[in-house]
C-alpha cells in the first residue's frame, strides 16, 4: 500500500498503487436539481455500447430514486455500512476509506451483489421520504418530504476501487485523459472489480464472461465530443471536460475547474468511499442537507448558497446556459455583454449563448382575426 | 426374546429411534463393505507410471488410472497474496499420473457436492489446476517468479459444461430471463462480432468454440497468468455427485515457458469450489510435491 493524496479528503489515504495522476482527467458535472429522470441517457448509452447478448442488465449509465433507489440493490447502503461511520473535520474525512477498511486478505472492502441485486432497477422510483398529510402545501427549500433524481455513471475515479481490487492489473487508467478501462484481452473474470468498485459500475458479462464498464465513449472524447450521456440529456444537466489536479491552481475559464475548484457549486458523490471519482453533482437543493451531507460530503450548505445566486452571477449563469448547447468538449469559456461564449482546445469559438432569450409579448386579444391569444415563453 | 410393545417400556418416539438406528447400522455395515471392496490404495509418493500408448488425459474413468495408487495432497487457503481465500473450501486432493515418456496425465479427485459449472453474475465454476516448473531451478510455487516460469494446465467446470452441454450462453445461466435481441440476428456474424468485446479480441474466457475443457497457461508471479501460445493441454472432468473426478494433461516438450519433464521433478497443485465463490486467487493450493517420472524401463 502507498501514501497517495486525496484532495476530496483534505489528506493523505492508502491505496494499492502510488499517486500517478493522466496528463488530464475526464471529468463531469451533473445537476440533479434539473434531472427529470426521463432516462434519455440511460437510453442512449444502452443504445450505443450494451446491447448485446450478455449485457441485458448492464446499465452503465442509470437515473435512480433517492433516497430509496439503487441499482443495484442497496448499492450505497452497502457502502455506509461496510465503511461504518466517519467524521469530517474542517473539510478533513476522519473515516476510513474502502482502501483503509479492507479487512486482512482484501484489497478493497467491498461486497459483490448477485442477480436479484441487478433484478430491480426501478426500485424506489419516484418514492419520497415521508408522507403528505392531507393539505400539506411545500412553500421552501429545503422540503419536509422529498426525493431526487441521481444520474449515476462510472466515476473514472482517482484512485479507482475495481483498478486496486483487480489482482490481474486488467483494469487501467488512460494516461491521457483518465478514463478507466477494462482490458477486455487481459480480463479473467474474476468479478473482483465489481466487488471492489464502491459504485457497483463494473459489470460481469454474462456471454463474454468478462467484465465491462462504462469508456467514457473515449471514441467520442478522442474527437472532441462529448459522451452519449451528456450530449443526449434533454435536460441539459451535464457537462463533461477536464479537471485540473490539486497541485495545479484551478483554472476559472475552464468550465468544469469553474463549478468544481472555484466557485464549488459541484461536490463528488460519496467521496468518503476515497476513490476521488470525477463525477460531480450540484446539490439538489430542496433535500434535506442531513442526507446531503452522507452524499457529498462537507460543502453542501456552500453549495447550494452559492448556486442559489446564479441568476445575479453573470459568469455562473453564462456556463449554466453552455450545459447542453453543444456536442463539444469545451476547455474554456468566457461571458461578456450577457453572452456566453465556448472555446474548444485551441482556443476557437465553438458555441455562443445569450443570457437573455429574446422575447416578445403579444397583445392577448388578436384584433386581425377576432380571437384571444395565449403567450407562452 | 420377547417382543416389544411401544407400550410396554419403550415410547413410540424411542422405537422409532431405535428403529432408525438399525436401519443406519444396516447401510452403515454396507458402506464398511463397500468401502473394502473399493478401497483405493494409497501412497505417500507421487510417481506417474509409465504406459504404453497414449496416456489417458481426457479419460477419468480408463482402467488404468484403477491400477495405480492414490497420493493424497492437502490443501490450504491461499493466504499469500490479495486477494486471499478466508476458508478451506477443499481440504484435498487425490491424485494419480501416468505418462508415456512425450504426455503427462493427471487423475484428481476431490470431494466437492455442489457442481458449479456456469459463469455469471456473483456465479463461479469449479476448477482445479496442475502447476509444473519450466526450469530445474525449481520456482516459487506461488505462481512462478522472474526467469523460472511455471507452467500451468487448469480444468473449469464451464468450458466441461461449454463441451458437454454446448457453449453455454446467458440464456443458459438465467433460463427465466427474458434475453435481449442477439446482435448477429440483425447484421452478418463479423459485424456482430463487435457486440461480444472479450470474444472480438480473442479472450480465450470469451471463447465461442470451446474444444478442451482445459485451458493452457505459463506465470512468472502473482497476476502474470497468460495463455500459451500453443496449446497441448486435454482434459476432462465428471461430477460424480459427491464430487470431481478430473483427467488432464499435456506434452512434456519443454522450451518456453513448458514443462519438459525429468525423472525427478515436482508438480503443485490448487483447487476451486465456485459453489463457495472461490476463483482465481480466491483457492486453495499445496506447495511442490516431489513427482517421479517412470520412463518405459521402469
Amino acid at each position: 500500500m502507498a501514501d497517495v493524496y486525496n484532495w476530496q479528503l483534505g489528506r493523505k489515504m492508502q491505496y494499492q498503487y502510488e499517486e500517478h495522476r493522466p496528463k488530464r482527467q475526464v471529468a463531469y458535472v451533473f445537476d440533479p436539481n434539473k434531472c427529470i429522470a426521463c432516462q434519455t441517457c440511460t437510453i442512449a448509452c444502452k443504445q450505443t455500447w450494451t446491447w448485446g447478448a450478455g449485457q441485458e442488465y448492464m446499465l452503465w449509465n442509470n437515473v435512480e430514486t433517492k433516497p430509496y433507489g439503487f441499482f443495484p440493490t442497496g448499492w450505497d447502503v452497502m457502502l455506509m455500512a461496510l465503511l461504518g461511520p466517519g467524521e469530517w473535520q474542517n473539510g478533513v474525512y476522519q473515516g476510513k476509506t474502502v482502501f483503509e477498511a479492507a479487512p486482512e486478505g482484501e484489497r478493497v472492502q467491498g461486497w459483490l451483489p448477485d442477480d436479484n441485486d441487478w433484478s430491480h432497477p426501478n426500485l424506489g422510483e419516484d418514492e419520497p421520504l415521508g408522507v403528505a398529510a392531507q393539505g400539506t402545501y411545500i412553500a421552501d427549500t429545503p422540503h419536509d418530504m422529498w426525493f431526487h433524481y441521481m444520474p449515476r455513471i462510472c466515476n473514472h475515479c482517482t484512485y479507482p476501487g475495481c483498478l486496486a481490487a483487480c489482482p490481474r492489473q486488467a483494469i487501467y487508467k488512460r494516461e491521457e485523459d483518465g478514463i478507466v478501462l477494462v482490458d477486455q484481452e487481459r480480463c479473467r473474470g474474476y468479478q473482483e472489480c465489481t466487488r471492489g468498485c464502491p459504485y457497483k459500475k463494473v459489470f460481469f458479462n454474462n456471454e463474454t464472461r468478462v467484465s465491462e464498464k462504462c469508456i467514457a465513449c473515449f471514441p467520442k472524447v478522442e474527437e472532441g465530443i462529448m459522451p452519449q450521456c451528456v450530449t443526449s440529456c434533454i435536460g441539459r444537466i451535464r457537462m463533461m471536460g477536464f479537471i485540473g489536479g490539486p497541485d495545479e491552481e484551478p483554472d476559472p475559464t475552464n468550465p468544469l475547474d469553474y463549478m468544481i475548484r472555484v466557485k464549488k457549486i459541484a461536490l463528488p458523490l460519496y467521496p468518503q468511499a476515497g476513490t476521488e471519482p470525477n463525477v460531480y453533482y450540484i446539490p439538489p437543493i430542496h433535500v434535506d442537507p442531513s442526507y446531503l451531507h452522507q452524499l457529498f460530503g462537507p460543502g453542501v450548505e456552500q453549495a447550494i448558497e452559492t448556486y442559489s445566486t446564479t441568476k445575479t452571477d453573470d459568469e455562473l449563469l453564462g456556463l449554466m446556459m453552455l450545459f447542453g448547447c453543444t456536442d463539444r468538449i469545451l476547455h474554456s469559456f468566457d461571458v461578456r455583454d450577457r453572452i456566453a461564449h465556448g472555446y474548444d482546445d485551441k482556443g476557437e469559438e465553438i458555441v455562443s449563448v445569450p443570457l437573455d432569450e429574446p422575447t416578445f409579448i403579444r397583445d392577448y386579444f388578436d384584433e386581425v382575426h377576432g380571437n384571444y391569444l395565449m403567450n407562452v415563453p | 426374546m420377547t417382543e416389544q410393545r411401544p407400550d410396554e417400556g419403550i415410547s413410540r418416539r424411542g422405537f422409532i429411534g431405535l428403529s432408525a438406528g438399525v436401519v443406519a447400522a444396516t447401510v452403515g455395515a454396507g458402506a464398511v463393505a463397500l468401502s473394502v471392496a473399493t478401497e483405493e490404495k494409497k501412497t505417500d509418493q507421487l510417481v506417474s507410471r509409465f504406459t504404453e500408448g497414449s496416456p489417458p488425459s481426457a479419460d477419468p474413468d480408463d482402467e488404468r488410472w484403477g491400477e495405480i495408487p492414490v497420493f493424497e495432497v492437502p490443501l490450504t487457503p491461499q493466504q499469500m497474496a490479495t486477494p486471499m481465500l478466508s476458508s478451506l473450501d477443499v481440504p484435498s486432493l487425490g491424485v494419480r499420473s501416468l505418462n508415456n515418456g512425450a504426455e503427462i496425465a493427471f487423475l484428481l479427485e476431490w470431494d466437492d457436492p455442489d457442481l458449479s459449472d456456469i459463469d455469471a453474475m456473483a456465479r463461479f465454476h469449479d476448477a482445479v489446476a496442475v502447476e509444473l516448473p519450466t526450469t530445474t531451478e525449481l520456482p516459487a510455487a506461488s505462481m512462478g517468479q522472474a526467469g523460472s516460469p511455471v507452467h500451468i494446465v487448469q480444468w473449469r467446470a464451464s468450458w466441461q459444461a461449454d463441451i458437454d452441454r454446448g457453449r453455454q450462453t446467458v440464456e443458459d445461466a438465467f433460463p427465466n430471463m427474458y434475453p435481449g435481441v442477439r446482435p448477429e440476428t440483425l447484421m452478418l456474424p463479423e459485424d456482430a462480432a463487435v457486440f461480444y468485446p472479450g470474444v472480438y479480441v480473442g479472450n480465450p474466457q470469451s471463447s465461442r468454440v470451446r474444444h478442451q475443457p482445459v485451458e493452457e497457461l505459463t506465470a512468472v508471479g502473482f497476476g502474470s497468468l497468460a495463455d500459451m501460445d500453443e496449446r497441448r493441454a486435454v482434459g476432462k472432468g465428471v461430477h460424480t455427485g459427491s464430487g470431481w473426478k478430473v483427467a488432464l494433461g499435456t506434452a512434456m516438450l519443454g522450451g518456453q515457458g513448458r514443462f519438459a519433464g525429468s525423472p525427478k521433478t515436482k508438480v503443485a497443485f490448487a483447487a476451486w469450489s465456485g459453489s463457495k465463490d472461490n476463483r482465481g486467487a480466491r483457492k486453495q493450493w499445496a506447495d511442490w510435491s516431489d513427482l517421479r517420472i517412470e520412463g518405459r524401463s521402469a
